[in-house]
């Protein structure tokens, strides 16, 4: 062999290399059940449908609780302008469900929304940090709770002490029921208490570094009409009695 | 300058810029297929998937408690329509019911009790942070727990959980470590809500925080 062909052979090489490297990219960027990896396991689509059909479920029979709710509201009202007892009652009994976050809740506060990253993280970012996870919800909760919040709500879920937030590995569950970001969490009570508390924490100004450094979204901002929705999982407990 | 003396090298040289520039144009959008294709439900861990169903049917099973529950309420109060002792017989019940949710007296139940202590000697002593109480709490409550309270105090919807120095503030009342956290419920079940892999136990134990659970058969829980 020449020289110069000696010359040339490692650039070769390494021009077939690449070129194939840049081939398979190629393909797999339009293809990419090419690779492997990229296949969904077969059962994650019967998983996937099972999922899908319970949240329409679970969707179907809130609505069926609402309805129900207004009926009994109505009965009850009837009920009271016929009695005393019954009025008070059911005076007594409103009073209750409000304070068990059985009723819808009106008023100001402040509207926290968390976001992912629509940026795509790099080869060598973390992904974790370009999504929310379910304790930044349990942090930014518990700020609300600290500086005087009444009532809290994450998208549709109103939040009582007994609500668990969870995840399963991207999903995050608020009572039990999926979510979907953005995730609003809107909590009543005094709008600057509120702002101010949660703007000065270490936590919240973390999140708002995420925001600037790899592009999550974490806004805050006072609302004088905001809505609580009721829970509507609110049932009577099963193991704790009231004592004899 | 001096100009590549080959012309072969030359073309080679310019293919391999070439190449390695739409290598480069290529990786990030691939880098991004990824990401979306793991986002999409059927690539998550099927495990992951099955979590979400078990904690979607938990949910259904509440829902059609309540739904059933308000059913029956409903049809009691339009065969009480014209009796009025029956409609108060009726409303008295959810009263005292949901005195009890939302804390009116005393409650009884069987359920678990954590004690929490912090590390003190050592050259770096563990402290129980923030994110670890409402973690542990969060896992009670996530496998039923009814009622909770935390060296006696009760948690309610709007109690805030947070270390200032060495005082532990459960709402607007103060206390100190050790921590003990009484929760009514299924006991079975948050026991081993708690310890499952990954979860707030192997959390404080890494932490150097020691955690004990107890199962107990009657707890007390008051105001």
């Amino acid at each position: 062999m020449s020289t110069a062909g000696r010359r040339t052979t490692p650039f070769l090489a390494a021009l077939l290399v690449l070129a194939g490297g840049f081939g398979y990219l190629l393909v797999s960027q339009f293809e990419p059940n090419l690779n492997k990896a990229y296949i969904a396991p077969a059962q994650n689509v019967e998983l996937v449908e099972i999922m899908k059909g319970l949240e329409v479920e679970n969707e179907k029979t809130a609505q069926g609780i609402l309805q129900l709710r207004d009926e009994t509201a109505s009965l009850e009202i009837r009920g009271g302008a016929v009695n005393a007892q019954v009025r008070e009652l059911t005076r007594r009994l409103g009073e209750l469900r409000t304070r068990a976050g059985m009723t819808d809740d009106a008023g100001a506060g402040v509207v926290v929304t968390l976001d992912d990253s629509a940026k795509t993280p790099t080869l060598s970012d973390d992904p974790n940090y370009f999504l929310i996870h379910d304790n930044y919800l349990r942090s930014i909760i518990n700020l609300m709770r600290r500086y005087g919040a009444t009532a809290i709500a994450i998208n549709e879920q109103r939040i009582l002490a007994s609500s668990a937030i969870v995840c399963a590995g991207p999903i995050i569950l608020v009572n039990s029921s999926k979510m979907s970001p953005p995730y609003v969490i809107t909590a009543l009570g005094n709008p600057e208490i509120l702002s101010e508390g949660i703007r000065q924490d270490v936590f919240f100004r973390v999140l708002e570094n995420y925001q600037d450094r790899f592009g999550i979204t974490c806004s805050l901002e006072k609302n004088l009409s905001l809505l609580v929705p009721a829970s509507l999982s609110a049932s009577p407990f099963s193991y704790a009695h009231g004592e004899p | 300058m001096k100009p590549l003396a080959n012309p072969p090298i030359r073309v080679a040289l310019l293919m391999f810029l070439v190449v390695s520039f739409f290598i480069g144009l290529f990786l990030p959008g691939q880098a991004r297929i990824i990401q979306e294709m793991k986002m999409t439900y059927q690539n998550q861990n099927p495990a992951d998937l099955v979590r979400v169903i078990k904690d979607l049917q938990q949910r259904k099973d509440e829902l059609l408690t309540v739904e059933s529950d308000l059913s029956q309420k409903l049809s009691a109060y339009a065969e009480a329509a014209d009796d009025v002792d029956a409609q108060i017989l009726q409303l008295k019940k959810e009263t005292v019911s949901l005195e009890e949710q939302v804390g009116g007296g005393t409650l009884v139940g069987p359920g678990v009790r954590v004690v929490i202590r912090e590390e003190s000697s050592g050259a770096s002593p563990s402290i129980l942070a923030d994110e670890d109480l409402l973690l542990l709490v969060n896992d009670l409550w996530a496998s039923g727990a009814e009622v909770m309270t935390i060296n006696g105090i009760r948690l309610r919807d709007t109690t805030a959980l947070y270390r200032a120095g060495l005082t532990v503030r459960i709402g607007s009342a103060a206390t100190h470590m050790p921590l003990t956290i009484e929760a009514i419920g299924d006991a079975e079940d948050m026991a081993k809500g708690l310890s499952f892999p990954g979860g707030a136990l192997d959390l404080l134990n890494l932490r150097r925080i020691g955690a004990i659970v107890q199962k107990v058969d009657l707890l007390r829980i008051s105001d």
